[in-house]
């Protein structure tokens, strides 16, 4: 365990911003050392960036990658007021409002090639809702939400402690806001007073670190990355970057969530995590083959991305709920090779979308035969998987498609008996130097309508990639200032039944947010950069 | 089964990288305190897109002077020792005009010097290029080189630039510097294309002019007719450009936007507008292969009855035909551009695919050939999903709308019948008559001749045949005649057979059926004499290297390392010609296909009893020469007695006890697509009428596959002996488990369950051997989840260490497991019925074993459960592959063109290598400018 940062490891670990070599010995620790308490007014090293459904929060996790401060912090931004900010300077922009007018105490943009823009910085302090202070280097934000109910979990993968820490949210799928953000800490945030330690989540909140906590006497492995979580959210599962391994969470609405197994011996270099949705008619079957007293089976999965090895992994998660007491497990079930690029290797981001299918399956609601209608629409609807490789920069495209299984019962009718995914890619896209993370987010297209698209962020070439996966083609690219890393998407209706969609992109270099005007209504303004919350600061030891 | 193809690399002859020492941000940062500055090669092209070419003369001469057809421009680099030879007018240059998609510009690259990338703003610093619109999707320019036109896909600001020519080498020229116009949507893909003059000469300056009407405008940015008029080919041009979320086709006039001031960008004037339909009529399909003890393969009559709106992708022009891609209907347009002012959409081609003929066949990527010396053209379409080619035969007579299928699908199963499939999706395609416009040195000829193999002719066509020394004449490395390329995302290019001239003369000078040659038969013929009639096969991979083993020019000819050998259970070797071995099995040739084997460095000869004469104790086999593509790869095999079935290892499935005995279940184990066979489905076959069945009763079917059905061995250990279970409950103990089942390193027979039926994620069974009365329950003592193993009863399994196990096991309607009728499974056999000891084997015995690869027979013996014969084949086929790859595998191609002035073919690079020019002629990278 280290608990004093020398300035040369703080040095070397500046140097590392470039290239995000984001390597840590399996025993590292940085979480509540000794020294200064994180800032609870800025952004440092943002890594995660994690919109809530509701849109009325925006998730920050800052990463203290230069381990200046005794550990990282997870803010809760208010997403509303930001919007109206930057609402206020497109449509100013629109109406060709004066910069001076126009950007009101940021100022006109000083250094645009930093951070694109008609106005300078915007203060992150009044947009604050609530700070907890974390471990030292947080690599991403997943949120899971309670079926049929009311709670939200957010959950953060730190690689510090290393923990998969978690905090009890407001859920706010039904528009309401309240800035709740308890991982055990002992104080509330006050915004303007001096944040102390008192601000550090507790043990509690800090998954993986306890073995007694689980039935297998597990400890999380080191190096947890991405992170994805099923349907339910009772299953999560967490790349492992530099242990070849990938780990399970099982989030118990009931009680806490629990690390409950992990899976070793996967190719090297697991990264991103991503889950495959499950298709509506999977509930259906599993409820008819109950009734009448046959089995059905089909798993929750996950797809896994990997740095070292030109592969998709699949993984499968079984609750063995036949066992007493129960012990899930995750179960790699196919590696796909990548042979639509010249290497294929060093896999990063991962997204699947479903839309089409979901379409389809909107369309099942009054048929007399549901179950055949949503069937029929998983088997013909493939899911489509887009995947970022950085060798070469590439967008991967693939398609997920449906198995199921039938056999005919002794009264010779056919039943379902089970169903997984298989998954392929057949295509690629271009992409620039860095290419990381991949989202589905959506823009407003020039008729007003919420479109979806793929955005595909390269770190080092300060892209974001906007693809359009309807015409299959490349709709815009946008440039950021350094070192995009993560990215969230504020879209929605506003009160006047007006679409809007707004991008939010986390600077790492440089530790600042930028927004991204994503309404193709405003042909100036589409695709470009137009506010910057915090301050940027170059890195100490950087440039 | 995709292999990855082997690389035919290319010699890269020059490499003109700018390679620049630079301090990046990245390079100081990953260097930490390194005092050493790190070099860090700079390019000057980013990720590229679609090229095209211009060739000009000297920037001091008037437009008209300056611009040249591409014919001007030869191959000659300057390569002046004082380097200024970028300032050597004396011959045209050839440039290319390459795409910057990520950057929104266009790079322009000198081709005929050294100085490679041209800085278009030599007051700026790097090398600067021309600004375009963001997201460039295509670019053409006009044959006589006067004018370039970019289409641009950016958000909002959709057009198409025009980029006269004289203003492409220098002058800072920024997005104003063009004539512009506004699209209403964002373009695709661009052609150019003539609207010609009437039978008078004379030309309409607009499609809804009159022929010889003048043109309003004056053509201070270039003269396109007069381009065309110094061709002889008097005219029009029109931009045919694809707006795919529009779903047609807008005919805009080039000389209209060329004369548009620069700087403005008005809207585009759309003389025509083509909406694309989707007419879904295919031809009903073939009746489905019946028989009474397999299924049927799935028929469909493709996608009739769907809509679908059309999303046009990759376009060709063929004569007076344009094709379109479809990335959204499972249609490739036709469209009739003899008059591009009124253009006509024809009956589709209609994309479809006989494997699986519900699936939706969208493509993205289309070529389509230059006539063959019998007046063929052939449209070679890139399937998305399965990243596959197909082939359609779009001659003006005989055509057909659906692809077109091999002749003799089943000699190789591993490629479908109406595809051919790599080891990457091919990017682009492009398809070439590769021929030398001069007369040929050899003949004198300047007609295309096809090679004439026959020993008693004379005459220009025997010039062409390989030379004694395989040096010279018809070889893999000689492209004559017409071929197409599939550049493939990972960067390699397959060439496929068209029309070879040269194919007649490659192959055997006797020909056999047994080496795929039809009738009638021919012998004595003056040929490359290598092995097969399909050394050549049109529509297929061209072969790497010559089909023969000849000391010094290639070992080609698939044979075995040697002899297989027969191993023991116990893993030791089991001799023929040792006394106590007599009652092993063997393996021996089948009678009648062919006299000899390729056994290491040497022929083998092979008796009429299927021995081999040299040593008639040697295990042997005989191998299929039919189809040379068939012989995939080299690999491994091993033919066990009772052998596992592969793909169930690391498997954990639940065992249930049913009242007929037990069910094992495990979701993705897919047990018909590895091939399990169930007593039902033998008994199917033997209740089934002669020829496909034996007729037997059911009873007598039942007794006979029971011992020939597949059965499950679980391979799990018993909970621990201390472990609490077994205190937990009192029916059954350790030891008593123990006694019956035996351990998994001693397993015994109670633990295999022949297998009733098979569904894809079920098995059901039942106990293989008598368990005593009084012994503990299987499920009480394997109280968990299992794992398993399948292994068939009484018969040999055959695995390859590369194709695993073949067999022809499909799911049926009822979900149960049963042989597919597909003809195209007729060699997938994964497993051998012994044959009487001592008998030589004909092929139409039932104990006879053909797969794709070879043949034999294993006369029976005393054979024990996992006894093996083991062996090691060779000599598979490997296709010709250029490669674009070099030392760095960041390679990504976006486009390739073929040109014509150079023949090379050109490939962009999405990724930092630019573009890299592969000389035709000689198969080898000629120049790669980044």
């Amino acid at each position: 365990m280290s608990r004093s940062r020398p300035s040369s490891f703080r040095a070397t670990a500046a140097a590392l911003v470039a290239g995000l070599g984001l390597s840590l010995g399996a025993g590292s620790c940085f979480f509540g050392a000794e020294g200064r308490e994180p800032p609870a007014d800025r952004l440092y090293f943002p890594t995660g960036v994690l919109v809530s459904p509701g849109a009325t929060t925006l998730y920050v996790a800052n990463s203290d990658f230069d381990l200046r401060y005794s550990g990282g912090s997870l803010m809760a931004l208010d997403l509303p007021s930001m919007r109206q900010r930057v609402t206020e300077i497109v449509d100013g922009l629109a109406e060709g409002q004066s910069s001076v007018a126009l950007c009101g105490a940021a100022g006109p943009n000083t250094d645009a090639w930093l951070y694109p823009g008609p106005c300078g910085p915007h203060a992150l302090a009044p947009f604050i809702d609530n700070v907890v202070f974390i471990g030292a280097f947080a690599s991403s934000l997943l949120l899971t939400h309670e079926p049929n109910g009311d709670r939200a979990r957010l959950f953060a993968s730190v690689r510090g402690d290393p923990s998969i820490t978690y905090f009890e949210v407001h859920d706010d799928r039904d528009g309401s806001s309240a800035p709740t953000l308890d991982c055990g800490q002992a104080a509330t945030y006050q915004p303007g007073a001096e944040a102390g330690s008192e601000l550090f989540c507790s043990a509690d909140f800090r998954l993986g670190q306890d073995p007694d906590r689980n039935l297998r006497g597990l400890q999380l492995p080191a190096d947890p990355v991405g992170l994805a979580a099923n349907a339910t959210g009772e299953a999560i599962v967490i790349a492992h970057q530099t242990q070849a391994s990938a780990s399970l969470v099982v989030n118990d609405w009931a009680t806490r969530p629990e690390l409950a197994y992990f899976v070793p011996n996967l190719a090297a270099g697991p990264t991103e995590v991503a889950a495959i949705p499950e298709p509506a008619f999977v509930a259906l079957a599993r409820e008819q083959a109950q009734a009448q007293g046959r089995p059905f089976v089909y798993r929750s999965g996950f797809a896994v991305t990997f740095r070292g090895a030109a592969e998709l992994n699949l993984l499968r998660y079984i609750p063995d709920s036949g066992s007493v007491p129960p012990r899930p497990f995750i179960q790699r079930e196919l590696a796909v090779g990548v042979f639509t690029t010249a290497s294929g290797f060093d896999s990063r981001g991962v997204a699947i979308i479903d839309t089409e299918r979901a379409a389809c399956e909107e369309t099942c609601g009054g048929v007399a035969d549901a179950l055949a209608c949503l069937t029929a629409c998983a088997e013909n609807v493939p899911l489509k998987i887009y995947m970022a490789n950085r060798s070469p920069a590439s967008l991967l495209i693939g398609d997920m498609r449906m198995i199921v299984n039938r056999a005919v019962d002794d009264d010779g009718v056919e039943q379902i008996t089970s169903a997984t995914e298989d998954v392929f890619f057949f295509d690629s896209v271009p992409l620039d130097f860095g290419a990381s993370r991949v989202e589905v987010g959506e823009i407003v297209d020039p008729s007003g309508e919420l479109v979806e698209r793929i955005f595909a962020v390269a770190f080092d070439t300060r892209r974001v990639f906007v693809f359009d996966p309807f015409e299959h083609r490349m709709e815009a690219v946008i440039r950021t200032g350094r070192g995009p890393h993560d990215i969230g998407f504020d879209v929605g209706v506003d009160a006047d039944g007006d679409s809007f969609a707004f991008l939010y992109v986390g600077h790492f270099t440089d530790s600042y947010l930028g927004v991204v005007d994503l309404d193709r209504r405003r042909p100036t303004t589409f695709g470009n950069m137009v506010a910057t919350i915090g301050e940027p600061e170059a890195p100490e030891d950087g440039t | 089964m995709r292999r990855p193809p082997r690389r035919y690399r290319v010699r890269p002859l020059v490499v003109t990288s700018v390679v620049v020492a630079a301090t990046t941000f990245g390079a100081v940062a990953s260097s930490g305190c390194s005092s050493a500055p790190i070099d860090t090669p700079v390019r000057s092209l980013q990720s590229s897109g679609p090229v095209s070419f211009v060739c000009l003369g000297d920037p001091d001469d008037a437009l008209e002077a300056l611009a040249r057809p591409l014919s001007d421009c030869g191959p000659t680099v300057l390569n002046d020792a004082d380097g200024d030879d970028e300032d050597d007018f004396r011959n045209p240059h050839l440039y290319a005009l390459v795409t910057q998609p990520n950057l929104g510009q266009v790079a322009v690259v000198d081709l005929s010097t050294s100085e490679g990338v041209i800085d278009v703003n030599v007051a700026s610093p790097g090398k600067n290029f021309l600004p375009v619109g963001a997201i460039p999707t295509d670019i053409v320019s006009t044959p006589g080189s006067t004018a370039t036109f970019v289409a641009s896909a950016e958000s909002s600001f959709e057009r198409i630039y025009a980029l006269p020519s004289d203003r492409i080498r220098s002058g800072a020229p920024t997005l104003t510097s063009w004539p512009t116009c506004a699209l209403p949507a964002a373009p695709g893909e661009m052609e150019l294309v003539l609207d010609p003059a009437d039978g008078t000469g004379a030309v309409r300056p607009s499609c809804d002019g009159a022929y010889g009407d003048p043109d309003p405008n004056d053509h201070d940015n270039g003269d396109l007719d007069r381009e065309l008029l110094d061709a002889s080919t008097p005219g029009r041009l029109k931009l045919l450009v694809t707006l795919p979320s529009e779903g047609g086709i807008a005919v805009i006039d080039a000389q209209e936007l060329l004369d548009r001031p620069a700087g403005t960008s008005d809207a585009c004037v759309i003389e025509r507008w083509l909406p694309l339909e989707v007419a879904l009529n295919p031809p009903p399909p073939p009746p489905a292969p019946q028989g009474q003890a397999c299924v049927s393969p799935e028929t469909a009559t493709s996608a009739t009855g769907a809509s679908f709106d059309p999303l046009p992708a990759g376009i060709a022009v063929a004569g007076e035909r344009l094709y379109v891609a479809d990335r959204n209907a499972p249609v490739i347009h036709r469209v009739q551009i003899d008059d591009p002012c009124d253009p006509r959409e024809l009956p589709p081609l209609v994309t479809s695919s006989a494997e699986d003929p519900f699936r939706v066949v969208v493509t993205s990527e289309l070529a389509v050939s230059p006539l063959t010396l019998d007046l063929k053209r052939f449209l070679y379409a890139v399937d998305i999903y399965d990243g596959s080619l197909m082939v359609y035969d779009v001659s003006d007579e005989g055509g057909s709308v659906e692809p077109l299928q091999r002749p003799d699908p089943a000699a190789n199963p591993f490629q479908p019948r109406d595809r051919v499939f790599f080891g990457s999706p091919p990017r682009e395609l492009v398809s070439i008559r590769q021929q030398r416009d001069d007369a040929d040195p050899v003949t004198g000829s300047t007609i295309p001749l096809r090679c004439d193999p026959d020993p008693n002719a004379s005459g220009p066509a025997t010039e062409y045949r390989t030379g004694s020394d395989y040096e010279s004449g018809a070889s893999p490395f000689l492209l004559r005649g017409v071929f197409t390329l599939a550049v493939l995302e990972n960067g390699d290019i397959a060439v496929i057979d068209v029309d070879d001239f040269d194919a007649p003369c490659r192959g055997p000078s006797d020909q056999t059926a047994a080496r795929g040659c039809e009738e009638p038969l021919e012998s004595g013929l003056v040929t490359s004499d290598e092995y097969s009639c399909r050394t050549v096969s049109p529509h297929e991979p061209r072969a790497g290297s010559y089909l023969l083993s000849a000391d010094g020019i290639a070992d080609r000819e698939p044979g075995i390392n040697a002899f297989p050998l027969l191993f023991s259970s116990e893993g030791t070797v089991v001799q023929l010609d040792a006394e106590e071995n007599s009652d092993a099995p063997r393996m021996r040739a089948l009678t009648g296909v062919g006299s000899r084997v390729r056994v290491g460095s040497s022929f083998e000869e092979i008796d009429d009893a299927g021995l081999a004469v040299s040593d008639p104790t040697e295990q042997t086999l005989i191998m299929n020469l039919a189809d040379p593509r068939a012989h995939i790869v080299n690999q491994d095999w091993s033919v066990t007695y009772e052998g596992t079935i592969p793909g169930f290892s690391g498997r954990f499935a639940e065992l249930v006890e049913t009242d007929e005995g037990f069910r094992l279940s495990e979701l993705t184990s897919a047990f018909c697509s590895r091939g399990v066979q169930s007593r039902g489905a033998l008994v199917d076959r033997l209740v089934a009428p002669p020829p496909e069945g034996e007729g037997l009763s059911e009873e007598a079917a039942i007794s006979q596959a029971n011992p020939l059905a597949d059965y499950v061995q679980i391979f799990s250990d018993f909970p621990v002996e201390s472990d609490p279970y077994w205190d937990a409950q009192d029916e059954c103990t350790f030891n008593a488990c123990n006694a019956v089942y035996g351990s998994t390193e001693a397993p015994r027979e109670a633990r295999d369950l022949r297998i009733l039926e098979a569904y894809e994620d079920t098995l059901e069974l039942e106990s293989r051997a008598s368990i005593p009365d009084g012994a503990p329950r299987l499920k009480c003592c394997m109280p968990g989840v299992v794992e398993f193993r399948v292994r068939p009863g009484r018969q040999w399994t055959v695995v390859g260490s590369t194709v695993r196990f073949l067999h022809r096991m499909t799911v049926a309607e009822d979900g149960t497991c049963r042989p597919s009728c597909d003809p195209i499974s007729e060699l997938e056999n994964g497993r051998v019925r012994e044959a009487p000891s001592g008998a030589a084997v004909s092929p139409d015995d039932p104990a006879a074993f053909i797969n794709p690869f070879f043949q034999f027979a294993i006369n029976a013996g005393e054979s024990q459960r996992d006894m093996q014969f083991r062996f090691t084949t060779k000599g598979s086929f490997e296709p010709l592959i250029l490669t674009v790859v070099t030392n760095d595998e960041n390679v990504q191609p976006t486009a390739a063109t073929f040109l014509p002035a150079t023949r090379e073919l050109v490939v962009s690079d999405g990724s930092l290598q630019g573009i890299t020019l592969i000389d035709l002629d000689d198969l080898v990278i000629s120049r790669q400018i980044n």
